[in-house]
């Protein structure tokens, strides 16, 4: 195997741990808990961490830790699921204006600017507010405003495969449309998809917590690190660590998912090999950056 | 000569528009090739002599615009339906580029490109799709190993090898081969002709070659066309071409490589 495949990168490895343990204490450790989510003991109410409740109780007498594991659970499925709808909706979109080219492509490209000048949270709680709240709101919500940027990165791709020799022969040779876009690009575009969604799920967790903590997240008793985030908050003064274990988590899952998105970046500009030439050449993805994020979004 | 033509050119003008300007690449050529035959095209760069190749097989890009008219076998390439168009690409006619490393999908191994165009042309799936694979691979030189192997872990003469065995998977009934050696050292630029030479007589496909290299349409062709700005200046068999060129420009072509006293 050549050295490229190895996964030398130690930002990759990394990231990958911290994501894994994040996962085993979210997925494993979370349902052997003795409590639930939702079960409320006023006796125990913001009892400090404890042999027994491990990260405390909330100000309800819920077990700190069973909540925030169920809360990381609930972002993380929100985020992912969100990421792959605009993974989905982003590269068909972003395809079709590349390959068809001219009148179409204009069209659809100038519709993105028109949606890239509605700042994105106002239609985020738009939908949010005319559907039913839950998570599949929000998965909705999030994945519906945020693929332009992966159309856009498609897009590009589509029209530099568009023009290389391979893809002129692969027409001569007779290749339908379908075959040529499944066949030859699809393929070729893989890499940078991946690497870009790699960036827009820490995105979407960020875009969820952001939602729940502004009181438009999944509805009580359910969690999630944006909500307890927030009763965390209120509390902060006299039970500080209420806010410290979701805050720590939500940092852990955006630092990993960022550590691999940055490492897979920096793979694909390596010139390792003599056919990586076509993916060092790519456009570089958007890079996380939460700070610039609110002030974007807002 | 033969009754009717595999491929008749006439009165073709392809122009390019970019931005505003429109530049003509081809001023009115007439040409014909028959069945079995090898026609060679030379010419400096940009005297159009690829986007005649290119013009008759549809691949013109987007800004081309084309008057005059190109058939083959008796139909017309630009009044067919674009599914007669597929289908008569790569098996009517199939085409090798100059450069064929970068001819090939990058992320696809040399026997999935292969395989692709015999699946495409004649419907073979499974067991069979993989000997037929097998034998073509055979037939143009490549190891067995060579068919699970990326374009990048190949050379040039090697990837030359698949974009031919792509081209004759088809089994087309003209190959259009645009400058098919001039990216590769001499040896096996004569390794290349020599095999192009021996899948021709095999496959009975006319060949329509494009060279800058004098030598090796002496050596392969029969009848040679040279370009200059958009036309054909001169038109001929080899034989008659070389040795007694009559438009200034050919008299010109044809003294630079007699100076070196190479080629015939």
């Amino acid at each position: 195997m050549p050295e490229y495949y190895k996964l030398k990168n130690r930002k990759i490895l990394l990231g990958s741990l911290i994501i894994l343990l994040v996962a085993i204490f979210a997925i494993l450790l979370t349902p052997l808990s003795a409590y639930s989510y939702h079960e409320q003991n006023l006796e125990q109410a913001n009892m400090r961490p404890s042999a027994e409740h491990w990260f405390g109780t909330d100000r309800l007498g819920r077990d700190l830790f069973t909540r925030v594991g169920y809360g990381t659970q609930t972002s993380l499925l929100v985020a992912i699921a969100a990421a792959l709808i605009e993974l989905t909706i982003g590269t068909i979109y972003g395809t079709l204006s590349g390959y068809l080219g001219g009148l179409v492509d204009e069209i659809l490209m100038r519709a993105i600017d028109i949606l890239f000048s509605i700042p994105y949270l106002l239609l985020a709680i738009l939908l949010l507010v005319l559907l039913p709240p839950g998570k599949g709101t929000l998965i909705l919500a999030i994945g519906f405003t945020g693929w332009p940027h992966m159309a856009r990165i498609a897009r590009i791709l589509v029209i530099r495969l568009k023009t290389q020799d391979f893809f002129l022969a692969a027409r001569c040779y007779g290749a339908g449309h379908l075959r040529l876009i499944c066949g030859h690009m699809l393929p070729q575009m893989l890499k940078a998809i991946f690497s870009q969604l790699t960036l827009s799920i820490p995105a979407a967790i960020y875009s969820e917590a952001f939602l729940s903590f502004i009181g438009l997240g999944v509805p009580m008793p359910q969690a999630s690190l944006g909500s307890l985030i927030q009763e965390g908050f209120t509390v902060f003064p006299l039970y500080p660590y209420q806010l410290f274990y979701p805050a720590f988590v939500l940092s852990l899952l955006l630092l990993g998912f960022t550590f691999i998105g940055d490492g897979l970046q920096s793979l694909y500009s390596r010139k390792l090999l003599k056919g990586e030439e076509y993916f060092a050449a790519q456009p570089p993805a958007r890079s996380f950056q939460p700070t610039g994020f609110i002030s974007y979004k807002n | 000569m033969l009754p009717s033509p595999l491929l008749e050119v006439s009165n073709l003008q392809v122009s390019y528009h970019i931005r505003t300007k429109s530049v003509k690449a081809l001023r009115g050529i007439n040409f014909s090739l028959f069945e079995n035959e090898i026609l060679a095209f030379t010419g400096e760069s940009g005297s159009g002599k690829t986007t005649a190749a290119l013009a008759c097989c549809g691949l013109l890009p987007a800004n081309a615009h084309l008057k005059g008219s190109v058939r083959f076998k008796g139909v017309d390439l630009y009044s067919v339906s674009v599914k007669k168009l597929h289908q008569l690409r790569g098996k009517g006619i199939a085409f090798i580029f100059q450069d064929p490393q970068s001819a090939l999908n990058p992320v696809l191994t040399a026997g999935k490109q292969v395989a692709e165009v015999l699946h495409r042309h004649r419907g073979l799936r499974g067991q069979i799709l993989m000997q037929e694979t097998r034998k073509l691979f055979r037939q143009v030189g490549l190891k067995h190993s060579h068919i699970t192997s990326y374009p990048f872990a190949l050379s040039g003469g090697e990837c030359q090898r698949i974009m031919i065995a792509a081209a004759c998977a088809g089994n087309p009934a003209l190959l259009i081969a645009d400058e098919p050696t001039s990216n590769l050292d001499l040896i096996v630029e004569n390794e290349v002709l020599a095999l192009l030479e021996k899948l021709q007589k095999g496959y009975r496909f006319s060949l329509l070659l494009i060279s800058h290299d004098l030598r090796v349409i002496a050596r392969l062709a029969q009848r040679v066309a040279i370009f200059n700005s958009g036309l054909i200046v001169e038109e001929g068999t080899v034989e008659q071409v070389f040795k007694s060129p009559r438009h200034p420009y050919a008299k010109r072509l044809l003294a630079t490589v007699l100076h070196k006293g190479a080629g015939e």
